[in-house]
């Protein structure tokens, strides 16, 4: 039976990659040629990421990732782009999620307040 | 009046005429303090900002020296609000609408805007003749009671619609497809008689599409128009059109402007062929198509638009689809909004986008179809607005919650459970988790049923609905002479293999008890007296491509069940089912549907037990009584079901002959089918495989309180030990 | 010639009489009764120096008898009519209490997170050294957190759908727009965890060095320092997750 394949996030043209050379091509060109990153680096030098994914979802079956590419473009300060690189779906890895939350309070919604529709009060310590 | 502007400095501010309003209050709306110059264009701006506060009914400054005195007068308190010659429109209602209340400031403004307030509320009812006076009246302290005077005015209900110019379709036919309606004794309880502006350019609307819809291309609205009555009671609504000519599709082509992508490749996603009419309902589902396509194409900047070139000559409508490159922008953050009960999850697991995502106005669209389709919301609004930069979007998706509880009841009467009585309590939103939950308990002449029902739709967050039922019904067959209780479990689960295929997979825990078997019973059933439990798997697999679930006009739909018992409990059968159903309008009121059925059930190394045998008859083979058709214990005349059962049955919906909207439905049918097969044996043991048939005259009969159904079918072909029922009538309502 | 079509014991009575009346019912605790005596205070001598007392007292009783859209109402009216009043830094509060009280889980809208939030920033903007402006920043920091809480609930949601991409840029959201709150730890693991997802590695172990320099010894970090160094999370599952059906009772 056939599958819903869905595109998420920036899969990356790979003629468009093929024109970025480490060293030369500066930051603004990389911009024009890939569009914004989609998420970038928090600490440490400046890195672009562009991170794209297929995903298939079938009958009864949870939701798969079929294809991924990660790109992710360092830059020189001087804004030069040091190095680039290219990511599928093999060098991830599948990890088990920590199951701990920090918690939040706020008014949860119980049977009976939804039965008789008013919200009491919210104290944090709850 | 202001100061005439000179040099020297403002030395103090002295406020004047204040009785409530604390003078600091005053100064602080002032934009002169000590210290500047009396400055006229800033005399003037303050003046302007005390007007505005909406406390003052005057406001004047003059210069005494080097002090600056404003001189105040407060406008003054409202004691009370009180409402005269209002009939329709209680009290209550109207103190809602009034912003004013009592010890509020008075203001002349917000008078006036609160007159206008209750004027709309009379012309959203329909009485466009209303007229409202506030009178106010002294009281000491400063203080005034206000008074509406309301004169209602008759109800103006539109009393005839009339079209000019429409060739093709007929006065009644286009009634029908507006919403403003012609007044009408049965109408009271819908306002779609009276007159409404907004609801009249909604009809033009609604005309324009379904012309459009219909092969009219050209088709315009000249004029839609309301004329009050010369005596003023009621409004004569004209609409005037323009048909122009029927149009059908002519060729189709594309215009791409995509790298590495070949037009030809689009032509399979094509709604419309060539000399079909004209439908703008196909170009948009062409739309949808294309670029769903060539997103799983990896084109995630795709902008299909359609060029229309109608050539009036030969009346033909060419399109030619423009495929190109949109500009690359990326949904930055998705906000939802307004859900004070239903779960962000729950929400944003139906948009087809999620954040990162590139955009494209079909996913937009379709995120919006889908929440909608909840059934949650009142109302369901998805926008996207410019990002933080220039190739960066939020989508915003506000929605506003409405009850999702429901609490029904529900009375029937049928010549085969009499008097039917039901009560539903059901949540579809429960905890705003999106979950299902139902009870309900029904009770009639001869069976009471009280059923549980759980449905998770995401089940462990993949596209399967799973959940689970819990029943316990008790039914007098009297047919059969015997009372049967069955209570138990059902555990469920179904997804989409397919666009319109689902399977539904469940487990299923019952017993069955067979009891009070009368004396006289047939020796067959009194042998099954006693219970049995009955453990089995089964699955339901549902092509569906019918119009719609509730009332199919067109389409098909193919259904095939099988179930196995023996994992555990006392019962060893296996029951295939197989249902299908061809659904072939011929126009909007005539309508063939063939209709087929049938079945066999057998035991795996051991007899079936009559609980679980087939019972033809009444809604399944009309004409004859529930188990009417099939083997029968001819000594007792008990039915004792049947292990195989197939019947067909065609009908044809005919006009009725009475206005359309009064949702009466006739049609002709014939049922034709056999039912035979049983593990007992004996000579007073009645079974034959002939044809039995029957042919009947329907009715259907919607009205606001419930439907009524009745059937009358003569059985023209049986065999004489079957039991015949000429008349069945149903009568349901739910409210 | 107007009919009186308010409640029937509408009689002029003194000032005092009154407002002890409606006094005394808020001392007992009937807060139902005290707001409309209040008004009457008012509605009868809207000069009298007691009907200014009398506005932020039924404000006060419709508050806590839990009518808070009509408490928010009253207050509005009295800062608006008396912006110079002592009491007005408390009819700020109170407002602000009337939104904080009401804050729902972080799962649906937080448009009342974000009122109280407002309100309160105002309190400690206009009156910084009232003696409610203590509180106010106290619960400005609890609302802040109550917001960074829902942009780690849709980041955990996209993180279990596998679009890694969404969740790391939510948990972004926190680390930059909601820095100072106790959300910020959390958001570095589950950062971290996405990037080890992804194969990111190096962006991985940046992560996990930045959450352990900044909050060392916390559970978090054990697990980010173990999953950026061995690809595991040091701690097995807990049994958090609330079963198949939500309910947190078993499978169900």
């Amino acid at each position: 039976c056939s599958a819903q394949v869905a595109t998420h996030g920036n899969m990356v043209d790979v003629d468009a990659l093929a024109k970025i050379e480490p060293g030369r091509t500066p930051q603004s060109e990389v911009l024009a040629l890939l569009g914004s990153p989609s998420s970038q680096a928090n600490f440490g030098e400046p890195t672009w990421y562009y991170i794209g994914q297929r995903t298939e979802r079938q009958a009864f079956y949870r939701p798969e990732t079929i294809e991924r590419r990660v790109v992710y473009v360092d830059f020189e300060p001087t804004g030069a782009v040091k190095s680039i690189g290219t990511l599928d779906l093999e060098d991830g890895k599948k990890i088990a999620i920590v199951d701990r939350e920090t918690p939040t309070a706020g008014q949860r919604i119980t049977l009976l307040k939804q039965l008789i529709g008013n919200v009491g009060r919210f104290t944090p310590t709850e | 009046q202001f100061l005439s502007p000179s040099s020297s400095t403002v030395t103090d501010v002295v406020v004047e005429g204040t009785q409530r309003i604390d003078p600091a209050t005053v100064r602080s709306y002032m934009l002169v303090q000590p210290g500047d110059s009396f400055e006229s264009d800033r005399l003037d701006r303050s003046l302007k900002a005390l007007y505005a506060t909406g406390l003052f009914a005057d406001v004047n400054m003059r210069r005494d020296g080097g002090t600056l005195v404003i001189n105040v007068v407060e406008n003054p308190i409202i004691n009370r609000i009180a409402f005269e010659g209002n009939k329709r429109v209680d009290d209550e209602e109207l103190d809602r609408e009034v912003q004013l209340r009592p010890r509020l400031v008075y203001s002349r403004t917000r008078v006036q805007q609160d007159v206008q307030r209750i004027i709309e509320i009379y012309q959203r009812s329909g009485r466009y003749a209303v007229t409202v006076e506030p009178k106010v009246i002294r009281q000491d302290q400063n203080r005034v009671d206000l008074v509406f005077e309301i004169d209602e005015g008759e109800l103006t209900p539109v009393r005839t619609i009339t079209f000019l110019g429409n060739r093709e379709f007929s006065d009644s036919t286009l009634r029908g497809v507006i919403q403003t309606k012609e007044y009408a004794f049965y109408r009271f309880l819908s306002s779609d008689d009276t007159y409404d502006p907004d609801r009249l350019s909604f009809d033009r609307e609604l005309l324009r599409r379904y012309y459009l819809e219909n092969g009219y291309a050209d088709f315009r609205v000249l004029s839609a128009v309301a004329e009050l009555a010369p005596d003023r009671e009621s409004f004569v609504v004209t609409f005037t059109v323009e048909e122009g000519d029927l149009y059908t599709f002519g060729p189709t082509d594309f215009e791409v402007s995509l790298p590495r992508l070949e037009p030809e490749a689009l032509r399979e996603f094509v709604a419309t062929e060539e000399g079909e009419t004209y439908d703008s309902t196909l170009v948009d589902d062409t739309i949808d198509a294309i670029t769903d396509y060539l997103g799983t194409l990896g084109y995630a900047f795709v902008d299909v638009r359609p060029r229309v070139n109608r050539d009036p000559e030969n009346r033909t409508v060419s399109i030619t689809y423009q495929v190109g490159e949109a500009s690359k922008v990326f949904v930055e953050r998705i906000n939802i909004n307004g859900n004070v009960r239903t779960l962000d999850r729950v929400i944003r697991r139906e948009m087809s986008l999620v954040e990162g995502d590139a955009f494209n106005t079909a996913k937009l669209r379709r995120s919006e179809r889908r929440v909608r389709n909840l059934g949650f919301f009142k109302s369901v609004d998805v926008r996207n607005s410019e990002g933080s930069a220039p190739d960066r979007t939020v989508v915003d998706v506000e929605v506003e919650e409405q009850s999702t509880g429901e609490i029904s009841f529900g009375i029937g009467f049928s010549t085969a459970e009499s008097i039917i009585g039901d009560i539903g309590i059901r949540e579809r939103n429960l905890l705003g988790r999106g979950q299902d939950l139902r009870f309900g308990i029904t009770a009639s002449g001869r069976s009471t049923e009280f059923d549980v029902a759980f449905t998770e739709p995401y089940f462990l967050d993949r596209d399967v609905a799973a959940g689970f039922d819990l029943f316990r019904i008790e039914r007098e067959l009297n047919e059969s002479s015997y009372d049967e209780l069955r209570f138990g479990g059902v555990l469920r689960a179904s997804y989409t293999l397919q666009p319109d295929l689902t399977q539904q997979i469940n487990y299923r825990i019952e017993q069955t008890e067979i009891k009070d078997v009368d004396d006289d019973a047939s020796r067959f059933i009194k042998d099954q007296e006693g219970t049995r439990v009955i453990s089995q798997v089964g699955q339901t697999l549902t092509y569906d491509k019918r119009d719609n679930r509730l009332d199919p006009r067109e389409g098909y739909i193919a259904q095939l069940t099988t179930e196995v018992a023996g994992a555990g409990g006392d019962e060893r059968f296996f029951r295939t089912r197989v249902k299908g159903g061809y659904y072939y309008p011929l126009d909007d009121v005539w309508g063939l549907s063939f209709l087929a059925q049938g079945g066999f059930i057998v035991g795996l190394g051991q007899d079936v037990s009559i609980a679980e045998r087939f019972f033809i008859g009444a809604s399944s083979f009309r004409g004859f009584e529930r188990g009417g058709v099939g083997p029968r214990d001819t000594a007792t005349d008990d039915a004792l079901g049947a292990n195989n059962y197939y019947v067909g049955s065609i009908e044809l919906a005919f006009p009725s002959g009475l206005p359309k909207d009064l949702g009466v439905r006739t049609f002709l049918f014939t049922d034709v089918g056999s039912v035979w097969g049983v593990d007992e044996s004996g000579s007073d043991v009645a079974d034959a495989t002939s044809i039995r048939a029957s042919l009947g005259l329907g009715m259907s009969f919607t009205t606001a309180f419930g439907t009524i159904r009745i059937d009358a079918a003569e059985a023209v072909a049986k065999e004489d030990f079957d039991v015949p029922e000429i008349f069945r009538l149903s009568f349901g309502t739910r409210f | 010639c107007s009919s009186t079509d308010d409640d029937p014991e509408y009689v002029e009575r003194p000032v005092e009489e009154l407002y002890n009346d409606a006094y005394n019912a808020a001392l007992a605790g009937e807060f139902k009764e005290a707001a409309p005596l209040f008004d009457e205070v008012e509605r009868q001598h809207p000069y009298s120096v007691w009907a200014t007392q009398a506005q932020l007292m039924s404000a006060y009783a419709l508050y806590q008898s839990n009518d808070y859209d009509d408490a928010v109402a009253a207050l509005d009216r009295f800062i608006q009519l008396n912006p110079g009043n002592p009491n007005v830094d408390y009819a700020y509060y109170l407002k602000g209490l009337c939104y904080y009280e009401r804050i729902v889980d972080v799962g649906r809208d937080q448009k009342l997170t974000r009122e109280a939030l407002s309100s309160f920033e105002e309190v400690v903007q206009r009156f910084p050294n009232s003696k409610y402006a203590r509180d106010a920043r106290l619960k400005i920091d609890l609302a802040r957190n109550h917001l960074a809480g829902k942009e780690m609930s849709i980041g955990r949601w996209y993180m279990r759908q596998g679009q890694y991409l969404a969740a790391i840029n939510r948990f972004q959201r926190v680390t930059t727009e909601f820095d100072t709150t106790e959300q910020v730890p959390e958001a570095l693991l589950r950062m971290t965890e996405c990037y080890v997802a992804l194969g990111l590695d190096e962006e991985a172990k940046r992560t996990a060095s930045v959450l352990g320099y900044n909050y060392p010894g916390t559970d978090w970090y054990e697990d980010a320092y173990s999953l950026a160094t061995k690809g595991r999370a040091r701690t097995t599952a807990e049994s958090g997750d609330d079963g198949w059906f939500g309910w947190g009772v078993g499978p169900f």
